[in-house]
C-alpha cells in the first residue's frame, strides 16, 4: 500500500467529500466513506499540528549521506 | 552643373578610412569566438573573431601574450580589448588585441548564448520533459552553501508556511572554481541515494542568492545542465539574479526567481490548508447529517404509517395466541375423554363375553319381532273397523244419496260444468244439464224467474 502522505490523505478527503455531496452512494456506503473521511480529517489535522520538522544537514560519511541536525551556524560566515 | 565632387586617390581614401576607423575604435572591447587560430614563426597569433553573422581578423602580438591567463584556442569565447587598425598596403582592417578576457561579461554572455543554443537543440529545455512537483512535498533537499543567506531565506519561509516539511541541506559551493563540480556531484549523489531507497526527496532545490553574471557561472555549466536533465527527482532552480536566465533555470523542472520564492512556490500555506481541511470536514459532516436526517424522517413516516396497522396486528396476534391456547386445551380435554371412553370400552369388552351379548341381542330381536307382528295385526283390524264406520258416515252425507231421494243438480257449460244456483246465471234459450240419481237430462231454459228473496 502506498505511503499515507498528507497529500494522499487530502486528495482522498477531497474526493470523499465530493462523493458524499453528490449523494449517489447508498447509506451504508456513505457511512463507510464518512467514517473514512473523519479519519482522514483527523490524520490531516495531526499532520498539520505536527511539531515542525528539524532541518538536517546531509553529510557524506563512509560513502553514504548521513543526516545531522542543521543549525544556521552549521556553516561558516562566507558566501 | 558640373560634378564638383572630390576625386580621391586610393591612398588618399585608404588613409582617410584608416584615420577614421582608428580614431573611432581606438579602445574597444569585442566579444566573439576564436577560430582559424594560427601562430607563425614570428610567435604572433592570428585568428578570426566571429559570431553568428560576422567576423573580423584579429592579431595578438607576441609581447602581449605573456599576460594571458590561458592559451587561446579555437572555439574559445573571449572578450578582446584592443583597437581597430587598417593595414594600408592590403586594404585590410583588423583587430589589434591588447588583452584577452575569458570571463568578462561579454564573453560569458556569448558562451551562454552558444551553450543555450546547443542544449536547446539537444532537447534539454523541452517542456514535455518537465517533471511535476508534488503539490504538497514532504521532503525537500536544498543544494546550497549551508552558511549563505539563501538557505536561511528558504528555511524561514518554509517554516512559516508549512513547518511539517522535512528539509535537508546538501552543502555545495555555489560560486567559484569548484561550484559547478560540487553542484553536479550533489545532484547525482542525491539521485543515487534516492535510487538506493535512503532518501525520499520530492524535489532538489539549487539555491543561491543574487549575484553578478560572473558569480552565477556555475549555474551555466554544461555538465550541471546534463546532471539536472538526468535527475529523476524534480529539480528546482532558485537562483536570485538580475540577468534573465541561467542554463540551470532552463533545464530545471521549475524555476523560482529567488530561494524564498522557491519556498513559496513549492510549499502550501499551512493556514490555508488547515482552512481547507476544516472546510472539507464541515461539508462532509453537514452532508452526512442532512442525509441521516432525511433517513430519520423517512423512518418516522414509515413508523407513522405502520402504527395504524400495528395495533390490530398485535390484537390479532394476541387473539390468535389465545385461541391456539384454547384449542390446545380443548383438544387435550377431548383426547383425554376419548381415551377414558376407550379405556372403559376396553374394560367392558374384557369383562363381557361378546358371544353372550350377541345371543342376548338375538333373543331381544326375536321378542321384538313377535311384539311388532302382534301390534301390527291388531292395528290393521282396528283400522278396518274404522274404515267400515267411516264408509257408512260417508254414504249418509254423499250428494249421490241426496239425488237418490229425488233431488237434481242443474249445471251449465262444457268441460268442467258450473252448478246453477240462481236463474240469473242463465238466459232463455241456453242449454243446461240436469243431473239425476240414475242419469242426466239435456234441457233448454224457457223461462227465468227470480225468487223474491234473491232480489
Amino acid at each position: 500500500m502506498a505511503k499515507r502522505t498528507f497529500e494522499n490523505a487530502l486528495t482522498k478527503l477531497d474526493r470523499i467529500t465530493a462523493e458524499l455531496e453528490q449523494g449517489d452512494l447508498g447509506l451504508d456506503n456513505s457511512l463507510k466513506k464518512f467514517d473514512e473521511g473523519v479519519q482522514l480529517v483527523q490524520f490531516c489535522n495531526e499532520k498539520l499540528e505536527e511539531a515542525r520538522s528539524q532541518v538536517e544537514l546531509l553529510l557524506k560519511k563512509n560513502d553514504t549521506l548521513t543526516a545531522t541536525p542543521f543549525t544556521e551556524k552549521s556553516g561558516g560566515m562566507s558566501d | 552643373m558640373l560634378n564638383q565632387q572630390k576625386i580621391f586617390s586610393v591612398s588618399e581614401l585608404t588613409r582617410s578610412i584608416k584615420s577614421m576607423l582608428e580614431g573611432r575604435f581606438s579602445f574597444i572591447s569585442v566579444a566573439g569566438e576564436i577560430s582559424g587560430l594560427r601562430r607563425p614563426a614570428s610567435g604572433h597569433m592570428y585568428f578570426t573573431l566571429k559570431d553568428d553573422q560576422a567576423q573580423i581578423k584579429a592579431v595578438l602580438f607576441k609581447m602581449q601574450q605573456r599576460y594571458l591567463s590561458q592559451q587561446p584556442k579555437d572555439g574559445d569565447m573571449v572578450v578582446c580589448l584592443g583597437r581597430v587598425s587598417v593595414y594600408e598596403p592590403r586594404g585590410d582592417y583588423q583587430l589589434i588585441i591588447d588583452s584577452l578576457d575569458y570571463h568578462g561579461e561579454g564573453a560569458l554572455q556569448l558562451a551562454f548564448e552558444q551553450l543555450k543554443k546547443r542544449l536547446d537543440a539537444e532537447g534539454l529545455f523541452d517542456q514535455e520533459l518537465k517533471k511535476p512537483i508534488p503539490p504538497l512535498p514532504e521532503h525537500l533537499v536544498l543544494v546550497t552553501s549551508p552558511s549563505g543567506a539563501a538557505v536561511h531565506d528558504f528555511i524561514r519561509i518554509a517554516q512559516k508556511r508549512y513547518p511539517q516539511v522535512r528539509i535537508s541541506v546538501y552543502p555545495a559551493a555555489v560560486q567559484g572554481e569548484q561550484a559547478a563540480k560540487e553542484l553536479c556531484l550533489a545532484v547525482s549523489e542525491i539521485n543515487l541515494e534516492q535510487k538506493a531507497g535512503r532518501l525520499a526527496a520530492d524535489a532538489i532545490i539549487l539555491c543561491r542568492g543574487g549575484g553578478s553574471a560572473e558569480d552565477l557561472q556555475a549555474f551555466n555549466n554544461e555538465e550541471l545542465a546534463w546532471e539536472i536533465y538526468r535527475s529523476t527527482i524534480p529539480v528546482v532552480s532558485a537562483v536570485g539574479h538580475e540577468i534573465d536566465f541561467t542554463i540551470a533555470d532552463l533545464v530545471a523542472d521549475l524555476r523560482a526567481p529567488t530561494p524564498s520564492g522557491a519556498a513559496e512556490m513549492l510549499l502550501p500555506d499551512g493556514q490555508a490548508l488547515r482552512e481547507h481541511v476544516a472546510d472539507l470536514s464541515h461539508r462532509m459532516q453537514r452532508t452526512m447529517q442532512e442525509r441521516l436526517n432525511r433517513h430519520q424522517e423517512r423512518i418516522r413516516l414509515y413508523r407513522q404509517k405502520l402504527s395504524g396497522a400495528a395495533q390490530p396486528v398485535d390484537t390479532l396476534l394476541l387473539r390468535m395466541d389465545h385461541m391456539t391456547e384454547n384449542m390446545e386445551h380443548a383438544m387435550q380435554a377431548k383426547l383425554a375423554a376419548c381415551q377414558a371412553r376407550l379405556d372403559r370400552a376396553e374394560n367392558r369388552l374384557k369383562r363381557n363375553n361378546p358371544l353372550l351379548v350377541l345371543n342376548l341381542y338375538q333373543q331381544r330381536i326375536k321378542e321384538m319381532q313377535r311384539r311388532l307382528h302382534r301390534i301390527g295385526t291388531r292395528l290393521i283390524n282396528d283400522k278396518e273397523q274404522e274404515l267400515i264406520q267411516a264408509a257408512g258416515i260417508l254414504e249418509a252425507v254423499s250428494p249421490l244419496s241426496t239425488l237418490a231421494r229425488g233431488y237434481a243438480v242443474a249445471r251449465k257449460g262444457t268441460g268442467r260444468r258450473k252448478v246453477i244456483t240462481s236463474p240469473a246465471q242463465v238466459q232463455i234459450g241456453e242449454a243446461i244439464e240436469v243431473l239425476l240419481h240414475q242419469g242426466w237430462l239435456e234441457c233448454e231454459v224457457t223461462q227465468v224467474e227470480l225468487s223474491s228473496d234473491d232480489l
